[in-house]
This record gives structure tokens, sequence and C-alpha cells, in this order.
């Protein structure tokens, strides 16, 4: 029993050491984001890294995801004859839930290991002592632009998949006016709706690619040392979503 | 002219890695450091660059003490170092002529031009014409080292720390290489520390030496006095460096030889 303390104990230390690492760390690369850069072209390499690479699986999870919704939906609420309803439950469904979650999810299990990945195998190869050591801030250069890039084409992104949704949901329906089912889609949505939707993709942007920075900067001991921290920041992230999904939610409905 | 006063330095909850260290290093000369593996040459490289922080004494460059110096006061200083780090340390991501020009686009906002143009002239110096578009994955380890020399270079420091830049180069590319530290001394004044396991590299370009032992200082001073030491880790480094630069000299002389058909001597050809 004693020996149990002990462990939870230490993992409780660890856990809250890990955490004001990772305050630490982030808050100076956010420090950095009003700082003029001393490289546009990390900005602009970040940029093309995590939006354009990441347009076909957007689009073709949310293919995948107005198709589902449509498919499960309809039966459903033409039992009642509200068929005409079906447009408005997608848009909502999307834009306020599963558009910004499944974007996240998808476009960081590619981002995530790469990005833990490419910073391990620079922490591990001194490549970041190399950095510093000619008078360049490694936090600066390297996850400054990765956390901007990551706000900035996450909601991008997030609209690209609510939009192949709503237009694969309509396909569909099978109610003949793919425009009229877009109308009606759009038409139950408010613009906080809207808001919420990319405010979330902004806040999962954000935590997955400070997570996977966090990782990446922490690897140790060569080619294994990086494939943990890469495999713990996916899976980390992943989870995360789903949390602040959960928790961004939770409060909304509170107030 | 860098000095460092009663260092010590530990990692994490490890026993410490260096205990004591005193050390002047001449500025405009080049100082040598030796050691066998895991003495702490590299990790006293770091101190002198900042990369590391002594858990107590101080480390001044110029006479300005940087032991807590960080952020923009520390970058300042760095501008006018260098380091070679022991496995090149290239950027992967960056092509060759990229690597080489990190240095002048962070530190100065060069042009691309500038540091094309600078970089072709430094990988020529260095005997990598063409390698400019190259990724540093497809280099050959003698190769990558030298692009980390160039890299080093291009800024023009007034302060270069070399960790084992001659190991795994042939002796060829190994002498070019001393050559320049040799010539960045007597015609710009740079001041040079290097770490190095080859005897014959550290008489070639040191003038002053100094040899570590276990995480202490255990001979600091000219050729000639590391020759004559007694102590017995000096005694052991100088005579393994002869023997493997006498084997070497043996070996010349066999290839020598054995590219002129018939000059074998008749021992070695019953052999074959
Ligand atoms: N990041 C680190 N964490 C913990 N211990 C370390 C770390 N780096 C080095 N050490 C330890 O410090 C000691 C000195 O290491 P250092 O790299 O300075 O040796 P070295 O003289 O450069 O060796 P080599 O000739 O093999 O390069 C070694 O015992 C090593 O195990
Ligand atoms: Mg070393």
């Amino acid at each position: 029993m004693p020996t149990i303390l002990i462990y939870s104990v230490e993992y409780l230390k660890h856990f809250v050491l890990a955490v004001q690492e990772f305050v630490l760390l982030i808050g100076h690369a956010l420090i950095n984001v009003f700082r003029r850069p001393g490289d546009w072209r990390d900005y602009t390499d970040q940029m093309d890294n995590i939006g354009p690479a990441s347009v076909p699986t957007v689009i073709l999870t949310g293919f995948f995801v107005g198709a589902i919704l449509v498919t499960q939906a309809g039966p459903e609420l033409k039992e009642y004859g509200a068929e005409s309803l079906l447009g408005r439950f997608t848009g909502i469904s999307v834009v306020r839930g599963i558009g910004p979650v499944i974007t996240a999810m998808m476009v960081a299990s590619r981002v995530c290991s790469g990005t833990a990945a490419e910073i391990g195998m620079m922490q591990v190869n001194q490549q970041i002592e190399a950095l510093e050591s000619i008078g360049t801030d490694p936090i600066a250069k390297l996850i400054t632009p990765r956390i901007v890039s990551a706000i900035l084409m996450f909601p991008l992104l997030t609209i690209l998949n609510i939009a192949a949704a709503i237009v694969s949901g309509g396909l569909l329906a099978g109610q003949g006016n793919l425009r009229r089912f877009v109308m009606r889609s759009l038409s139950g949505l408010q613009p906080h709706d809207m808001g919420l939707g990319l405010t979330k993709a902004m806040i999962f942007g954000f935590s997955v690619v400070s997570l996977a920075c966090y990782y990446g900067f922490r690897a140790e001991g060569g080619a294994n040392g990086v494939r943990a921290m890469t495999t713990r920041a996916v899976v980390t992230s992943l989870m995360l979503i789903l949390a602040l999904d959960f928790g961004i939610t939770t409060i909304i409905h509170a107030f | 002219m860098i000095q460092l006063k009663n260092v010590n330095l530990s990692y994490s909850k490890h026993e410490p890695v260096l205990k004591n260290i005193d050390l002047n290093i001449p500025e405009g000369k080049t100082t040598v450091i030796m050691g066998e593996s895991g003495s702490g040459k590299t990790s006293l490289l770091k101190l002198i660059i900042g990369l590391l922080k002594p858990d107590t004494g101080q480390i001044m460059i110029a006479s300005k003490d940087i032991t807590r110096a960080k952020g923009r006061t520390l970058a300042k200083i760095r501008h006018s170092m260098a380091m070679v780090f022991q496995n090149g340390a290239l950027f992967d991501s960056l092509k060759v002529w990229e690597n080489l020009g990190l240095p002048l686009r962070e530190q100065q906002r060069a042009s691309i031009r500038r540091i094309r143009k600078e970089a072709e002239k430094l990988l020529e110096r260095l005997g990598l014409e063409g390698t400019s578009e190259m990724m540093p994955s497809e280099l050959s380890g003698g190769m990558r080292m030298r692009v980390a020399i160039a890299r080093a270079l291009i800024s023009k420091p007034r302060i270069l720390l070399y960790d084992e830049p001659t190991s795994g180069l042939d002796p060829v590319m190994s002498d070019n290489i001393c050559e320049i530290i040799l010539d960045l001394e007597q015609r710009e004044n740079v001041t040079s520390v290097l770490v190095t396991h080859q005897l014959m590299t550290a008489l070639r370009v040191g003038t002053h030496f100094v040899m570590l032992h276990d995480g202490e200082i255990i001979f600091q001073d000219s050729a000639e006095r590391l020759l004559e030491s007694d102590d017995p880790h000096v005694q052991e480094f100088v005579r393994s460096g002869l023997e493997v630069e006498k084997r070497g000299s043996a070996l010349r002389y066999l290839g020598e030889r054995l590219a002129v058909p018939g000059a074998l001597p008749s021992g070695l050809l019953s052999m074959t």
C-alpha cells in the first residue's frame, strides 16, 4: 500500500513538472508571436506544410462524414415525415460538432507525428544546440511559426471539411436539388455557430502543435527516444482534442 | 582571451562531469584540448559557448562575464563565436548551401545572393565543389564534417570551437583543415579551441595544450612541456599517438612500395 502511495506521489510530481515545463516552453513561444520573425520563410514553410498538404485528407473525410450523417439520419427523419430537416440537421452537426473535431484529428495525426519526429531528430542530433550556438532562439525559430500556422490553418481546413460534408450529404440525401439542401443546412445556423466551430478549430490547432513541439524538444537518446516521443505526442493530442471538445461544449452549455 | 575560473559542471543528478576547471585560453592562438572519451571535452566547449551553464564558477570571454548571460546578450556574444559539433549537426532539412547560409541569414539577414556567393567560395576552399545543392544525407561523413566547418567559418567569427573536426577525414583532408586553422590564426588572429584525439593534428596547430582526465585538468602548457611531461596519462597519450603515427608512416611506406611491382620485399612476397 505505501509503495503505491510512493509511486502515485512520484507520478504526480513528474506530471506537475512536465506541465510546468510545457507552460514555460509554449509561453516562451507565444511571447515571440509579437516579435518580428528572423525569417518569414519559417512561417510560410510551416503554413505550407500544415495547410495545402492536408487538403485532400480533410475533404475526403468531410465527404464520408456527410455521407454517414445523411444515411443514418435520413430514414429516421423520413419516418416522422421530417425529411426537409435533414439539411438543417447535417449543417448543425457538422459545423458545431463533428467538423472541427474530425478535421483536428485527421490533421493532428499527420502534423503531430511529423512535427514531433522532426524536432525530436533535431534535438538528438544536436541541431537545436547548433541553432543556439549561432545565436538563434530555437523556440522562436521552430515552435512559434508552427503554432501560428496551426492557429491559422486549422479553421481554414475545418471550413473545407464542413463544405465537403454538406455537399456530400446533399448528393446522397437524394432530394434531387443540391442547392436547396445546402441552403437548408445553412439556414439552421447562427453566426455564432460558425464562430464556435472555428474557435474550436483554433484551440485544437494550438494544442495539438504545442504538444507535438513539446514532445519533440524532450526527445533524447537517438532514434528510439524520438519514436517514443512521437507516439506519445500523437496519442496525447488525439485524446486532448476529444477532452477539449467535451470541455468547451460543457462550458458553452453552462451559459 | 577565454577564462574559466573554478568551474564545476554536472548533468542533473549525476556525479560532476567537470571539476574545478581553471583554464586560460590565449587570444589569437590555437588551444588544443585532449583527453580520453568521456573526460568532458565536449562539455567544456559547450560551456564556453554558453550551451551549458556551470554549477559554480565563472566563464569570461574578452573580459566579459558570460556565466549568467542569456537572451539577446548571449546571442550577441555568440555572433562572434562558432562551434563545429562532433557529428557536424547539419540541418537535415536544408541543402548544403542553406546550411552554410543559416548563420548569415540569422545574424545579418543576408540576401540569398550573398549567401550563395559566400557558400560557393567556402565550399571550394574545403574541397566540396558541386555539393551546394545536395542534402546532408547525400554526403559522406567526412564531407559532412567539412560542411560543418564551412558553416562555422562563414560568419567570420573571432573565436572558433572545433569538436574533433579531423576525425573521419583522410590524412590529406586532415592536413587541409589544419592549414585552414593555422591560416585563420596567422592572417586573422582568430582564437581557436580544438578538441582532438590525434597527437599529430594537435602538435601541428596547437600552441597551448590542455589535457583532461576524468573531468579534471591534469596538464596545461606548451608543446615542449607536453612531450616532456611525467604525468602518466599525458605520457600514455603521447606514446600511443606516436605509435599510431609510426604505424601510419609504415603503412604509407608499404603502400608506395606495393605500387611498384617487383619492389616488394621477398619476405612479403612469400606471404601473399
Ligand atoms: N546530456 C547529457 N546528460 C547526461 N550526461 C551526459 C550528457 N552529455 C554528456 N554526459 C556525460 O558527461 C561526461 C562527459 O561527456 P563529454 O561528451 O563532455 O565527453 P567527451 O570528452 O567529449 O567524450 P568523447 O571523446 O567521447 O566525445 C560523460 O561521462 C557523459 O556520459
Ligand atoms: Mg565529445
